[in-house]
């Protein structure tokens, strides 16, 4: 375990180096506070009946969802619900330029060798890598939450606000979001450990962030809702895909193959 | 050839078959297996299934723990690594064969005795019935859902949940008997596992357990049959084990078939004529038996004594590999490493000694860095085997890391850390006590501790090279590889480094180097080894020159004259004297002895000797003599 921590403590020493990183884990999360804040911001004075037309079909769908919210509150609650995917896409974007870095750095830079010829187990290995990705991102992510709560306060009352404690928004924060990183992550890495140029590991790990995407657009199109159960499913998924993609992460890690092959 | 450990052989045996043979007799004095005394009122948990499950079952596995404490054997080659990743496949066998060979043992007895399989599961029938009326409704299944479920949870689930109790057998039957065994080879030791494992279940056997009462020849042919099962078995599981290098799959194995052993039973036709355990539908029969049985000769025919997965046990069990002696640092047997069909190393074979320097040269993809990667671990030999710092390599890999350092051929820095920050973090992946205080020993020893805050990416060549070396010194390793230390490094840096393994040899320490510097090998290296795929010639520098030139005198005249050579030609210890200009040189071999008597001769025939002088072959001419007769043979 302590080895993992060390590793850990390195990479970020490493990584947070580059501004790049710095941009990613912290810019990216408040954007993404920001703008939901923004639109809320847009509606405080708004004419109810002209979003309602705007975006009447869809908030008939989701008018459980406000429960004894009425008016205005309601309509900007489904307003935001819109944006728990971002607040799912951060863990998932944001570790994927440290994660793919990970081990072709390690190549680039000609450490690996060394590294891997200290006592260095693969999964403490991984296991390092990967918590170094992730845990800035799930940070981020949380932090970038508490500002988007604390706004919604503000913007829009302590009532709308405490809708975002509901179930559905911690499912899709405290488990939904850490189980996405870990699949972002798992797979960055095992891309990283195959590959033999950087931005090859980072432009296929970007590829990730599709499937996310596409929930995204069908929720902004209506045609997925994003309620609890369907988050319970994704979250059921998510954690046999991860338990796999680790199992694999470690199975595709041939030291032998990653020293004999690469130049 | 390593012989057998007849002694731990011996009280395993006793141990393992007094422990559980005792657990019988208790079974027995208590009403045998069938009227045994219920001890969770209301479970259906007898004395008999407990001390079963959690006594003899478990006897192997106690045997080889007190074998181990009782002969002081120590805890190495548990078999307990999982190594999934070394041998997925092993898991899948282990997890689906016991299914597929129990249908397939069902498919063969029942065609053989159609008339003994009843299509409505009368027995399974009978039990639902049970169940139906304690739950005071019909349930909602028939009976062949039932059954598929109950074949597929043996499938799934039970090599799981009868692991507990199965791994008390395979941690002794497979994980210590086996392994000692070896020494057999793999036919012998599969059949003496097999032999063994059979007899032991006699007394439970006799009991009634799984031929029941009541056919011909109880209850020897019963302990015959089961004999007789337990070799096909003890080859499979022996096998898997064998192939992965680890106990698991076994235990998997032998719960699979524990959990689907039953199902023949539910399809039998009870009141049918002729009915016979000996000869199935479980699989202990004989019949239903084939399919396990076929498979086994397959892989005894298969691996015979020395084939496939046993490349891999002989690694595991070492049955004739001798351990290297205290005095060794490494010893390499038959070090093999193919990629594809490339030899990149051919059987190397040495042995160095603790606190030798020893040179490993040769040309450009000779196996070199190959070799000492092998060696550090960082890939796996092909064939042959190593010892290196006492550790078996490719046995306890993590635990020879710690004891060597390596200085690789094209060593990396984090370059955006300080040199103290990247020491720092090696010397806590090696887990140095005194991580400060190590680190500036070795960037003030070699002269780096002022620049030791600056990031490594504005370093030379020559201080990335002994920040690289210091690296491979922190932990204080028993054996140092430098593959090219001073490869790409100034004559000044290269002298650094040069000095400073001096001094590492110095301090006693095994290093082997590896290196184009011919001159600097000669310097630094006790022994040299000449290398191109396979090891050409192993000796002292000194050793080598007089085996491939022989020694030779160089007499410097005032004016030579062919008389002069032909005198000392008549001499018999001269092999050859050649005039050269005003010199003579003579070939011989003990020139401290003869140079005398040379010198009389000489001055008496009237030669004016100016000064006499010994011709030194250099190690390039070694080298390139070494690695010409390597071509020419080629």
């Amino acid at each position: 375990m302590k080895k993992i921590f060390v590793l850990v403590k390195k990479e970020w020493e490493e990584v947070f180096r580059n501004k790049l990183v710095i941009f990613s884990v912290v810019f990216m999360p408040l954007l993404f506070a920001v703008i939901p804040l923004g639109i809320l911001y847009g509606t405080v004075n708004a004419d109810l009946s002209a979003i309602q037309s705007e975006f009447g079909p869809m908030l008939s769908m989701l008018q459980d969802a406000c429960g004894s919210l009425e008016g205005i509150q309601c309509t900007q609650l489904l307003l935001l619900q819109q944006f728990l995917v971002l607040f799912l896409l951060m863990p998932a974007i944001i570790p994927i330029t440290i994660a793919s870095y990970s081990i072709v750095g390690e190549k680039t830079t000609r450490t690996l060798e060394p590294l891997l010829a200290t006592p260095i187990t693969t999964a403490q290995l991984l296991a390092g890598k990967a918590l170094a990705a992730a845990l800035p991102a799930l940070l981020a992510s949380l932090g970038s939450f508490a500002i988007f709560a604390v706004g919604t306060s503000m913007l829009a009352g302590s009532e709308v606000a405490g809708r975002l404690l509901s179930p559905l928004w911690l499912l899709g924060i405290f488990v939904v979001g850490p189980l996405i990183s870990v699949t972002g992550v798992s797979l960055a890495i095992m891309i990283s450990s195959r590959v033999n140029d950087p931005r090859a590991a980072e432009q296929l790990a970007a590829l990730l962030i599709l499937p996310v995407m596409a929930v995204f657009l069908g929720q902004m199109f209506g045609a997925v809702v994003l309620d609890q159960s369907l988050l319970l499913s994704i979250a059921g998924a998510l954690v046999i895909v991860d338990l796999a993609l680790l199992y694999f992460a470690i199975r595709l890690f041939q030291r032998e193959t990653i020293l004999t092959r690469w130049k | 050839m390593n012989t057998l450990d007849t002694r731990r052989i011996g009280i395993f045996l006793a141990i393992a078959f007094a422990l559980c043979w005792a657990f019988a007799a208790v079974i027995y004095a208590t009403g045998g297996l069938i009227d045994s005394p219920e001890i969770l009122p209301g479970t259906g948990i007898t004395l008999a299934v407990a001390l079963l499950a959690l006594g003899c079952m478990w006897s192997p596995a106690i045997a080889h723990i007190l074998t181990r404490v009782i002969t002081r054997e120590g805890w190495k080659d548990l078999w307990l690594r999982p190594n999934t990743g070394r041998s997925w496949f092993s898991w899948v066998l282990a997890w689906f064969l016991p299914g597929i060979i129990t249908l397939l043992g069902l498919v063969v007895y029942f065609s053989v005795f159609p008339a003994h399989f009843d299509p409505s599961l009368s027995p399974l029938q009978g039990l639902l019935d049970q169940a139906a009326e304690l739950a005071g409704q019909p349930l909602p299944f028939d009976v062949w859902t039932v059954m598929l479920i109950q074949i597929g949870q043996g499938m799934l689930l039970a090599p799981i949940l009868n692991g507990f109790f199965t791994f008390g057998e395979e941690f002794g039957w497979r994980a210590y008997l086996q392994p000692k065994l070896m020494p057999l080879g793999f036919r012998k030791a599969m059949l003496a596992v097999g032999v063994i494992w059979g007899l032991w279940h006699a007394p439970i056997i006799a009991m009634g357990h799984n031929y029941g009462f009541g056919y011909p020849g109880e209850p020897w042919t019963g302990i015959l049959a089961m004999t007789w099962f337990a070799i096909p078995l003890a080859v499979i599981i022996g096998w898997l084990t064998l192939h992965s290098r680890s106990v698991w799959p076994a235990v998997i194995f032998h719960g699979g078939i524990n959990a689907l052993g039953g199902i023949g039973i539910y399809m039998l036709q009870m009141e049918a004529p002729g009915l016979n355990s000996l000869l199935g539908p479980v699989p202990t029969g004989v019949l239903a038996g084939l399919p396990s049985a076929l498979f086994a000769a397959y892989l005894l025919w298969k691996n015979g004594d020395v084939g496939g997965a046993m490349t891999d046990v002989s690694r595991e069990t070492s049955p004739k590999a001798p351990a290297p002696s205290a005095t060794d640092a490494i010893v390499a047997q038959g070090l093999t490493k193919r990629f594809g069909d490339l030899e990149a190393v051919d059987h190397l074979d040495i042995k160095i000694p603790v606190g030798e320097v020893f040179g490993l040269l040769g040309p450009n993809g000779a196996g070199k860095t190959t070799s000492i990667r092998m060696l550090a671990a960082l890939i796996a030999p092909t064939e042959g085997e190593a010892w290196v710092a006492g550790h078996r390599v490719g046995e306890d890999d993590t635990a020879l890391r710690k004891d060597i350092g390596i200085l690789t051929e094209t060593p990396g820095m984090y370059e955006q850390l300080s040199a103290e920050r990247n020491l720092g973090f090696f010397a806590q992946m090696y887990e140095v006590e005194d991580i400060p205080g190590q680190v500036e020993r070795y960037l003030r020893m070699l002269g780096l501790w002022g620049r030791r805050h600056e990031a490594v990416g504005g370093f030379s060549k020559g201080m990335r090279q002994k920040l690289a070396i210091a690296r491979a010194l922190l932990h204080e390793p028993k054996v140092i590889f430098l593959d090219e230390p001073t490869s790409g490094l100034d004559p000044e840096a290269s002298r650094v480094v040069r000095d400073f393994i001096e001094e590492l040899r110095g301090e006693g320490r095994t290093i082997v180097i590896t290196t184009h510097n011919l001159d600097e090998a000669d310097r630094l290296c006790d022994r040299i080894a000449v290398f191109k795929s396979k090891l050409l010639a192993v000796d002292t520098p000194n050793a080598l020159r007089r085996k491939l030139f022989g020694r030779s005198v160089v007499f410097h005249l005032a004016a030579a004259q062919e008389a002069f050579a032909n005198a000392l030609r008549q001499k018999t210890y001269v092999h050859e004297a050649n005039l050269r200009g005003d010199k003579i040189v003579v070939k011989l071999d003990d020139p401290e002895t003869h140079n005398p008597e040379l010198l009389r001769e000489l001055v008496g025939l009237g030669a004016d000797v100016q000064f006499v002088g010994e011709i030194r072959q250099s190690l390039e001419d070694v080298y390139f003599q070494l690695l010409g007769a390597q071509g020419v043979q080629a």
